[in-house]
């Protein structure tokens, strides 16, 4: 809710679909594209001709998903090209929507701690959103942005990669783990929700007091 | 550290397994990627406008593979115009059987062989071997598995997975020397003992980093000067080259040079670059009588014909996408259990090996993407890899489970009422998954990581309630 | 259907520009290469000296044809031994006479017709015992820090590769900025009647293959050492005039 509390602070009229589901994701990245074009298909059902002017998605694995997948890596039936083009035009990922298309760089937001970024790498490499959520954080009144090391690359979740190749994914989270430990951050913030919860439960497994938010949760707070 | 596990794709889990936990080996490859990735930004910044510059190799690598056909048949008139023997092979085994008979022909003594992983991928040291020839590789790092027994790990930096130390023990177990692990010390051996070889050699076997099709020129790049030895003192000088390396001209090559130094070592230029055009001419006074270059399909014609997977020819071969990788880092080139290791091996291999052997390479990737955004010719490495999965799962249904797994979740999400209720399901099952330290368990992850509690609402919910508040 | 054939009928498939198209497209590419190698390189003696030194080579300088023997002198050992091309220019100004007086100095051709036969394998004992050879370098690279050398009747290719010290004569003239500056020349010695072997030679032989632990020496020369001569007639290509003074070890 708090994506929608910082978008309705910016002005804008929010609204949600109750009929949505899930963009197709999992099911494109293992491999599996017939199920997920049954479910693209939903997504362009629902959000084409809907009403609204933009489309705002606080993860950017998701609106990688529909900008750069759909039609592209994922072929769609001819019918829902023109479909897909309307719809991709309009999604945006929440940070690179207040920055990059309401030309926001402070939401009015307070919170106090030292926060650090992880670049979701989707976020990072397919939509090239790496200052738009800095920029944010900069402007939330007491809060002290601090850069770990190495905040590119990858935190080893990857979908199904993080089960099927458990050890290896393992070995990249340990590492991420060490960079915000040695930032020295209270909390660590991003884009995208899978990457964050996939760090924070190995923080939480070795007893660590740094916190994993949602950007959307700090710029929608008013406190720490 | 020798692995038990035959190095073959199909024993991916194992040989990662294998390694993953073995700290030394960790620590010896994160040392030598991030030693070649720090290098290597420092050089980039040479050209501001490296970015356009990865552009423009990448299309002239397209214009090369849109017109294959005119460029390889240049080339070939223009080398044998030049005195070289130009010679087809279709696979593997074809390759090898040319080089075999041309060395058994000539090669009475030793065959010194420069680093190529034409030929690795070819499997030419076991063929020439069972031909009763003797092979040796004399770039250093080749030379170190060669001597180990074991196959290279990196495409650049063939031992990288190993320290001084276990390169000391087997120098003084195999050369019979004292130990010493003073890499001067080391390199200097290795000096001495390949030096006499190269002397009394009949043949030398390299690799080509790039043809130029306008004068049948073959280019080969190195550090040592084994390549150069090898193609200068032995009376044969036998070239395996992949059709997919092929150049129109110098000025194309100037700017490859430019990038494949920089991303491949960090080097601005490798000591020696060597453009060779045809046999010693009768009035130079060393060089070898004979240049035979042989041109390798092996699948490469098979992924021309395909649209997608054409870009994968377009690799340069610089190592820069396992330097960069996360898993490369963890797993080493072994932890693959292919000739080409590291992303791009993932995305060739399929086509090198057949889709059933190399069938989990694909998903040996969190696909971050890393590897694309370091191609120096922008091959979307990570989206190959993408398309990989899909047709993996097509040609082969996919485990069965996860199958299932699919077909229910899409089932589900194609109505925001089974959606809604599978989440309150899950919500209700939840606490029974609970895990002591709070979090759900779950098989695998919880091994090593705490999966969050649900939420107790879901943002359908949330929005609803708030949306009747107001 | 054999190999050959086979293999470019697969190819001719998926290889669908007309010649027109095919001359445009490189055309184009052309011009996308020069308009990226258009820099501000003006100093290009101080860039080449910077970029070689950063390759691990060494540099060194003078005047004209009267410096080199005396700058050779400070680069050489006294008792190295050294292997000369034939070039006329080390006849000129008493270069090759006084290099010998107090060292071994070999000239590249063991034979009277001005070729080593490769079947004698003494040829190549004949190089692996000297300390130093000496070449004139075709070109410079400044922005790579590189020389280019070729094979050449008077120059053989061994002479750069297997003593221990590589000592490459460069006229300040013949630097060129960029590779692609440079790719015009290389193209022109790689020619079918060119030379058949042309090298880049950016700095000595070396290894990083133990724990990325730099090493030079690694199996060509240890020491590569760039002379840039800032007035230094062209030479004679494909010039075979023997030496007039050069004695044999």
């Amino acid at each position: 809710m708090n994506m929608v509390r910082v978008l309705e602070r910016t002005g804008a009229d929010v609204r949600y679909d109750a009929k949505q589901t899930c963009c197709g994701q999992p099911a494109f990245n293992t491999g599996y594209h017939d199920e997920s074009r049954d479910m693209a298909l939903h997504f362009l059902d629902i959000f084409d001709g809907d009403g609204s002017d933009y489309i705002v998605a606080p993860s950017g694995s998701c609106v990688t998903m529909v900008k750069v997948f759909y039609g592209s890596l994922l072929e769609l039936p001819e019918e829902y090209r023109e479909k897909a083009e309307r719809v991709r035009s309009r999604v945006h990922e929440f940070t690179s929507f207040l920055v990059d298309v309401l030309g926001k760089n402070s939401v009015g937001a307070e919170f106090h701690g030292r926060v650090t970024v992880h670049d979701s790498c989707h976020a990072l490499r397919e939509l090239r959103i790496r200052e738009q959520p800095r920029l944010l954080l900069r402007n939330v009144k007491g809060l002290e942005l601090v850069e770990m090391d190495a905040a590119d690359v990858c935190c080893g979740f990857g979908g199904t990669f993080a089960v099927k190749h458990a050890s290896v994914s393992t070995a990249m989270t340990e590492e991420k783990v060490e960079s915000i430990l040695r930032s020295g951050a209270d909390v660590v913030t991003g884009v995208d929700s899978s990457c964050l919860m996939n760090i924070s439960g190995m923080l939480k497994r070795r007893g660590s007091a740094v916190r994993c938010m949602h950007i959307a949760d700090i710029l929608g707070g008013s406190g720490s | 550290m020798t692995s038990r596990t035959p190095i073959i794709p199909q024993n991916l889990k194992l040989l990662v397994e294998e390694r993953i936990h073995d700290d030394g080996l960790r620590g010896n490859i994160r040392r030598a990627t991030h030693t070649s990735l720090g290098k290597r930004a420092a050089v980039v910044e040479d050209f501001p406008r490296w970015e356009e510059m990865r552009t423009t190799a990448h299309d002239i690598k397209k214009h090369v593979m849109d017109n294959l056909a005119h460029y390889l048949e240049l080339f070939e008139r223009q080398a044998t115009e030049a005195g070289a023997q130009v010679h087809f092979a279709r696979d593997a085994k074809e390759a090898s059987s040319i080089v075999c008979g041309l060395a058994r022909e000539h090669g009475e003594r030793v065959i010194v062989k420069s680093k190529s992983m034409a030929t690795e991928e070819i499997h030419l040291n076991p063929a020439l071997q069972q031909s009763g020839l003797r092979v040796l590789e004399t770039d250093l790092g080749e030379y170190i598995v060669q001597l180990a027994e074991e196959p290279p790990s990196h495409i650049t930096a063939p031992a990288l997975h190993k320290s001084r130390g276990e390169i000391g023990r087997l120098f003084s177990e195999q050369l019979g020397i004292p130990y010493t692990d003073d890499p001067e010390e080391l390199t200097a051996i290795a000096r001495r003992v390949l030096r006499e070889e190269f002397l009394q050699a009949d043949v030398g076997i390299s690799g080509v980093n790039f043809g130029l099709a306008e004068s049948g020129t073959i280019c080969i790049v190195e550090n040592e000067g084994n390549a150069r030895l090898s193609t200068t003192l032995p009376k044969v000088h036998i070239a395996v080259m992949g059709i997919e390396k092929l150049l129109p001209d110098a000025e194309s090559l100037g700017l490859f040079l430019n990038m494949l130094g920089r991303s491949a070592t960090g080097q601005r230029i490798t000591c020696y670059t060597s453009l060779i055009t045809g046999p010693k001419r009768s009035t130079e006074p060393d060089g070898p009588e004979q240049l035979h270059i042989v041109l390798l399909d092996n699948g490469r014609s098979t992924m021309h014909a395909d649209p997608k997977l054409r870009e994968a020819l377009y690799c340069i071969r610089c190592g820069a996408c396992m330097n960069i990788c996360p898993v490369y880092q963890k797993v080493g080139g072994h932890g693959y259990g292919s000739v080409y290791s590291g992303p791009i091996g993932s995305v060739v291999t399929p086509v090198f090996m057949g889709e059933q052997a190399a069938h989990d390479l694909p998903f040996a990737s969190s696909l971050c993407g890393a590897c694309a955004d370091i191609c120096p010719v922008r091959i979307d490495i990570h989206h190959h890899l993408l398309d990989w999965r899909h047709r993996m799962v097509e040609g082969q249904d996919g485990p069965l489970l996860e199958r299932i797994a699919m077909r229910l979740f899409t089932f589900t999400a194609l109505s925001a009422l089974r959606f809604d209720l599978a989440g309150r399901l899950a919500r209700l099952f939840a606490p029974f998954l609970k895990h002591s330290a709070g979090g759900m368990r779950l098989p695998v992850w919880s091994e090593t990581r705490e999966f969050p509690n649900l939420p107790e609402k879901s943002f359908k919910q949330l929005w609803k309630e708030d949306r009747e508040r107001s | 259907m054999n190999a050959r054939d086979d293999m470019m009928k697969k190819l001719s498939l998926g290889s669908r520009m007309s010649a027109d198209q095919r001359i445009a497209d490189l055309q184009h590419l052309h011009d996308r290469l020069r308009d990226l190698s258009g820099g501000d390189l003006a100093e290009l003696i101080p860039l080449f000296r910077e970029r070689l030194l950063a390759n691990g080579a060494e540099v060194a300088e003078c005047r004209d044809g009267s410096e080199i023997a005396e700058a050779l002198e400070s680069i050489l050992g006294d008792d190295d031994r050294i292997v000369l091309a034939d070039d006329a220019r080390f006849a000129d100004h008493d270069i090759a006479r006084k290099l010998s007086e107090k060292r071994e100095t070999r000239r590249v051709c063991l034979s009277d017709d001005g070729n080593l036969a490769p079947e004698n394998g003494g040829w190549k004992q004949h190089y692996a015992g000297m300390d130093a050879g000496i070449t004139f370098a075709v070109g410079g690279v400044a922005e790579s820090g590189a020389v280019i050398v070729h094979a050449s009747p008077g120059e053989s290719r061994s002479m750069s590769l297997l003593p221990m010290h590589h000592i490459a004569l460069v006229s300040a003239e013949h630097l060129h900025a960029t590779l692609l500056d440079a790719a015009p020349l290389i193209a022109s010695l790689s020619q079918r009647n060119g030379s058949s072997a042309v090298t880049l030679i950016g700095g000595p032989s070396k290894t990083a293959d133990i724990e990325k632990v730099l090493v030079t020496g690694m199996h060509g020369p240890k020491r590569f050492t760039v002379l840039i001569v800032h007035q230094l007639p062209a030479g004679q290509q494909d010039s075979s005039t023997p030496l007039s003074h050069h004695t044999e070890g």
